[in-house]
């Protein structure tokens, strides 16, 4: 009797140990699977600054300091964020600043009106006049009368800060763009009148969104 | 798709331009001041100046008195100025402006001046191959940058009182400002 009760006990250990190991040895040889991967990115609209021209004759150009400069802009092909700076300002100070946006992505895409903020310092303290005017759109080299053929030699003759490129009519925002067309944004400031020192930061945004 | 079309809706772009104007430095100095002739009296004759004022004295003028005055002036700011003459003499309280034609008029001080930018290929002053001075881009504007910042002012005076000898131990001031404007 003692023997038995001892052999139910082993044959009950050991039926559970037989079967995890069958699982075991089933799960390896009769299991298959297949893996998706999905890498996902999350578009962003690729119109950018393609180049830039900061026309003025109070300074000479190499007192314009751009980040990035042309010769970094023209290896990145394009920036999204452009700062242009300089420290010989005065009153009666006047430049233009010209931005050609370039949709370089897949997919059309909506430009709205750009928005121009100006901080001045001291606060109240520099009086000022600003304008901006959008052209387009550009889908190949048609661009010559609204941005190429301007430079630093015929801007005064070229740019009116009442109306933009004389005798071309600005376009009005918001616009879509298909991939590869252009567009170009005039801005001008006047430094009216200000203190012995002064700052003037003026910020243009052009808010962008895919069609 | 779904992903993508949330991605488009809550990620619009944003293309900025930051553009940072700090005020530059208006500044011009008289860096050089030569008597190129003088015939007067006062050996060596009594000059002072600085880098903003000349004051040039003299208590002894006759007719036919002369002087032949040479000032460099120098654009020592930041920026690019417009620079003019302003003539004016003392009435005793104040300074009024006059021109060439009342100085002559008032203390028969025959005044001609101009800027320049050398001497010409002679290589002296006050001779009419002087390179007379336009400013860099012909707009009569000193810039900063060399060589650019220095122009050459030439003044002559002659005392022409033959004929008015009411001048006699008359003193009189009068002064040449000159002005910068960006």
């Amino acid at each position: 009797m003692k023997y038995m009760i001892n052999a139910k006990i082993i044959t009950a250990i050991l039926i559970p140990i037989m079967l995890i190991s069958i699982t075991s040895y089933a799960y390896a040889h009769w299991s298959d699977s297949v893996t998706k991967k999905y890498k996902l990115h999350v578009l962003c609209t690729q119109t950018k600054i393609k180049t830039n021209k900061v026309l003025t004759d109070w300074v000479d150009d190499k007192y314009i300091i751009k980040i990035p400069s042309d010769e970094e802009l023209s290896e990145m092909d394009g920036t999204y964020t452009l700062r242009i700076s300089t420290n010989r300002a005065c009153p009666g100070f006047d430049v233009w600043i010209g931005l050609m946006l370039h949709n370089q992505g897949a997919l059309p895409e909506r430009v709205y009106p750009p928005t121009f903020t100006v901080q001045t310092s001291p606060p109240n303290g520099v009086s000022y006049e600003c304008s901006n005017f959008t052209y387009g759109i550009f889908s190949h080299g048609d661009f010559t009368d609204y941005y190429a053929g301007i430079n630093r030699k015929n801007f005064r003759e070229k740019l009116d800060p009442n109306t933009g490129i004389v005798g071309k009519t600005p376009i009005d925002l918001p616009v879509v763009i298909e991939p590869c067309e252009k567009l170009v944004i005039w801005a001008y400031l006047k430094i009216i009148d200000g203190p012995k020192k002064f700052n003037v930061q003026i910020q243009i945004a052009v808010n962008t969104e895919l069609a | 798709m779904t992903l993508s079309s949330f991605g488009y809706a809550t990620y619009p772009a944003n293309v900025s331009a930051l553009a940072s104007f700090d005020s530059g430095e208006e500044d011009i100095s008289i860096t050089d001041c030569i008597v190129i002739s003088y015939n007067g009296f006062i050996i060596p004759p009594k000059i002072d100046w600085n880098e903003t004022d000349i004051v040039f004295e003299d208590d002894l003028l006759y007719p036919g008195w002369q002087l032949k005055l040479l000032t460099e002036i120098t654009n020592t700011g930041t920026i690019r100025v417009q620079i003019w003459a302003e003539i004016s003499y003392w009435d005793g309280a104040s300074w009024i402006p006059i021109n060439e034609h009342d100085l002559l008029t008032l203390f028969r001080i025959d005044y001609t001046n101009g800027f320049y930018n050398d001497t010409g290929p002679d290589g002296k002053w006050f001779t009419p191959d002087d390179t007379p001075w336009t400013g860099r881009e012909g707009d009569y504007r000193l810039w900063p940058d060399p060589p650019y910042n220095k122009v050459y002012k030439e003044e002559h005076l002659i005392f022409d009182a033959q004929d008015n000898p009411e001048l006699q131990d008359e003193p009189f001031t009068f002064k040449v400002d000159v002005n910068s404007t960006p």
